[in-house]
């Protein structure tokens, strides 16, 4: 008590010397403060405001003619439904998207038209987030809602320059839909935004349905989903890994009806070599049949059919229509139960795509290598490399069932992520080297003050101080100070983000424009940041006050009396 | 001979079913033997000029394979393709390297598409079109008669769901070709200019193909050195392909 007491009046009574050496720490403090708050926000606006446009936070990819840029699952609700019930997602966005040729006014450009969903659940602070990420400079976000022949548009002013198109202007599409099929359409720009983002000035937006419409989706067909995580660098990987764990295909399989009642399971045929091999050994396929895509093998004891072709029909899962196909080269084979017909998975999905039938049930007693699955599921990927080898093999399996893909944005948006990376280095090691310049100045400037004390200590010695009293006294005086300079450069931190945070940026066509948030540089600072700065610095003036206190509170009285500097 | 001189008067005097029609297109179209042929793609783009681009195609259809061998331009001089079965690959010269690609990847630049070499049957993709539209009617062609009529896709996985086809009247020949997006936009018309025969059939041989969506854009059509020979099953390799283009 009495060491604290003394403490306190000691650094009442050098003012100057308290005030200067304070004010060292608070600065400190600030530019720890300041820098922690930068390098979080530049992960706070890649991850909630940059990635969330662009991949989400994870998602599936589905498509069906290895075509990464085709996407198409034929059972949305199931997708959804799959997402919906982990615990970790805050929203299920559709991502439909289509790479376009756009024509302006007298001008040609690609360009990406994206769905905006606005009856997307967002919650305030991502309603926030998308309005200052595009600044709309003419209309607003809702008159893509807008109904008539004309389809609403809102672009990037950058997009609408190169088109040399303003508000209320035509700007007409070319594209392939979710089938491949070209289409064309056209539409009216009814909103110009602003961002800061470069990645964003190549999308054109339209509302979500009308998009869906124009791809040719079914209402129950989906072009793949991204999710919005809670806690996204925590859960983004253990969310992929239940997705995938969920997502595992079953055998496909069609409970059909032929013409006269019968009732028949068909399975697809798998093509590939190895397959080939093993159900034509089996079955005792003769080699002039094993290359026809449209084989069926059925049982030899489905003799009461027409030998030459099998009509058969299904219902469909969703919608009114119901399957019909014509299974036209039919070899009998023995060993194979009547009920049941293998259709070579080339001719299978092209009537499971064209009607999809209800979900199969869990198929246990055929060699999965023989048959094949709802969707191909391959491994979740663990770097962009394996991503992108991912997509590029999907083209193996253009002409047989969807390939289903589970990333994270580890992996999908890795550049984004090592942008942030770089950026985040950056800022630590400005900060280091500044913080470090500082505190050499705080250092040696406790080590003089103690120094220049050393007559002080002698008299405190003489009274009767023991060495451990006058070394607690000095580290009492260090802590306090550091303290109350941690909460005044804690202040001071606040007003210089707020400061820097008001000055307007213009970053256009630069990728570090995307860091900034309605144009102006972005702070987030956190409590445990904070907590992190105050502690590391008090205890780092304290570590620096331990020795030259220890040293002088060793002095024996006499010598420390007659020191003179 | 009576048959060579009666078929055309029969089949100009009475209007055959759209069924009959596409079916004597596919016919028509429809690969019989193995072929290779030169081919060279002028390509015009508004306000780029135009574009050349030659390539050798081997085709075999029993198998679904193809190769082709680019020759023109320069920068695509030695790349190539190669289909085989399921498998489509892109050869680069520069990296001596294959690439799986998929069937909507364009070739060698060209605004062709993996797609359009598959072998699929017209009657399995396209029926007659409802109403009177899909019923073939006279029309005039320049100077050649011809017969009209329209088609619906059968299926979503076609690259345009409506077309408007006109057939010549005395050989049933394709003249011209329209084809329209779902949202009806006319996006292509192309053009069946000259046809030589092959093996006691018209192949055509000169196409022009202009896109109506996007003003000025054409692409001309020609082949040339067509033959039928047997293509040894080396050709469909892809040391094959890589030892042509060196």
């Amino acid at each position: 008590m009495l060491l604290s007491r003394l403490a306190l009046r000691n650094l009442g009574r050098h003012r100057r010397r308290s005030v200067m050496l304070g004010a060292s720490i608070a600065l400190g403090t600030a530019v720890l403060v300041t820098a922690n708050a930068f390098a979080h926000g530049i992960s706070v606006t890649m991850f909630e405001r940059v990635i969330v446009w662009v991949a989400g936070h994870a998602g599936v990819v589905a498509s069906e003619v290895g075509n990464p840029d085709r996407q198409l699952f034929r059972d949305g609700p199931f997708l959804r439904s799959v997402m919906e019930g982990l615990p970790q997602v805050k929203r299920v966005d559709e991502a439909v998207a289509v790479f376009v040729r756009a024509l302006g006014k007298g001008r040609s450009d690609n360009a990406v038209l994206i769905g905006v969903d606005l009856k997307s659940e967002m919650d305030e602070k991502d309603r926030r987030a998308m309005e200052e990420s595009f600044r709309m400079l003419q209309g607003s976000w809702t008159d893509l809602d807008r109904q008539g022949e004309d389809i609403p548009l809102i672009l990037a002013k950058e997009k609408a320059r190169e088109l040399g198109v303003d508000s209320g202007e035509e700007i007409r599409f070319r594209f392939s839909d979710a089938h491949g099929a070209y289409q064309a359409s056209k539409g009216k720009v009814v909103g110009i935004f602003q961002t800061d983002n470069m990645f964003m000035q190549a999308p054109i937006f339209v509302e979500i349905s009308r998009l869906r419409g124009l791809m040719g989706y079914e209402s129950w067909e989906s072009s793949g989903l991204t999710l919005v995580l809670h806690d996204p660098v925590r859960e983004a990987g253990d969310v992929a890994d239940s997705l995938h764990a969920r997502l595992k295909p079953r055998i496909a399989t069609m409970q059909a009806t032929t013409s006269g009642g019968r009732t028949l399971s068909v399975y697809g045929l798998r093509g590939d070599s190895a397959a080939r091999v093993e159900w034509a050994t089996r079955y005792g396929v003769p080699d002039s049949l094993l290359t026809r895509k449209d084989l069926a093998l059925v049982g030899s004891g489905m003799g009461a059919l027409n030998p030459d072709t099998i009509a058969i029909a299904w219902p469909a899962r969703y919608g009114n229509d119901s399957g019909r196909a014509v299974l036209r080269r039919i070899l009998p084979v023995a060993g194979l139960p009547d009920s049941v017909i293998l259709w070579r998975e080339e001719a299978f999905f092209r009537s499971w795509n064209g009607v999809n039938p209800p979900r199969p049930p869990e198929v246990s007693g055929f060699d999965s290598t023989m048959v094949s699955f709802e969707w191909n599921l391959p491994p979740r990927p663990r770097t962009t490399d394996e991503y992108r080898k991912m997509l590029a093999n999907a083209a193996l399996t253009s002409a047989k069932g969807p390939t289903v893909i589970v990333y994270t944005m580890f992996e999908a948006a890795s550049d984004i992520l090592k942008l942030e990376a770089v950026l985040n280095l950056i800022t630590l090691w400005a900060v280091l080297v500044l913080f470090f310049i500082i505190l050499i100045g705080v250092l040696n400037t406790l080590r003089m003050t103690i120094r220049e004390r050393t007559r002080e200590i002698g008299t405190l010695r003489a009274i009767g101080f023991q060495a451990r009293q006058v070394q607690g006294l000095f580290l009492l005086e260090t802590l306090y100070l550091s303290v109350v300079s941690c909460g005044v450069g804690v202040g001071l931190g606040y007003a210089i983000m707020k400061g820097l945070s008001s000055i307007p940026i213009h970053l256009e066509n630069n990728p570090l424009g995307m860091v900034l948030v309605d144009g102006r540089l972005f702070f987030s600072p956190t409590t445990s940041g904070i907590l992190t700065a105050v502690v590391l610095i008090t205890m780092m003036a304290v570590a620096t006050a331990f020795l030259p206190s220890r040293t002088a509170a060793r002095l024996s009285p006499a010598d420390a009396l007659r020191h003179h500097e | 001979m009576i048959h060579t001189l009666i078929l055309p008067i029969l089949l100009a005097s009475e209007p055959p079913t759209a069924a009959r029609l596409l079916d004597s297109l596919e016919q028509q179209s429809r690969l019989r033997s193995d072929a290779t042929a030169t081919v060279r793609l002028t390509q015009t783009k508004a306000g780029q000029g135009a574009r050349a681009f030659a390539l050798r195609w081997f085709r075999r259809d029993s198998d679904e394979s193809f190769v082709i061998l680019m020759d023109a331009p320069e920068a695509e001089r030695g790349n190539g393709y190669l289909r085989s079965g399921d498998h489509f690959w892109m050869y680069r010269r520069n990296t001596r390297t294959f690439q799986h690609v998929n069937r909507d990847e364009s070739i060698g630049g060209t605004d062709a598409r993996g797609d359009d070499f598959e072998t699929r049957k017209l009657t399995e993709l396209y029926a007659q079109a409802d109403g009177k539209a899909g019923m073939p009617v006279s029309d005039t062609l320049g100077k050649v008669p011809a017969w009209r009529f329209e088609v619906k896709a059968k299926v979503r996985d076609v690259d345009y769901p409506r077309k408007v086809y006109w057939v010549s009247r005395d050989g049933w020949q394709l003249l011209k070709e329209q084809a329209w997006s779902s949202t009806g936009t006319l996006m292509q018309t192309a053009y069946y200019l000259k046809y030589q025969p092959v093996e006691g059939r018209l192949v055509a041989t000169r196409m022009l193909f202009v896109d109506e969506f996007e003003k000025g854009n054409r692409t001309m059509v020609e082949v040339d050195q067509i033959r039928t020979d047997k293509i040894p099953d080396a050709h469909f390799t892809k040391a094959w392909l890589e030892s042509q283009s060196k």
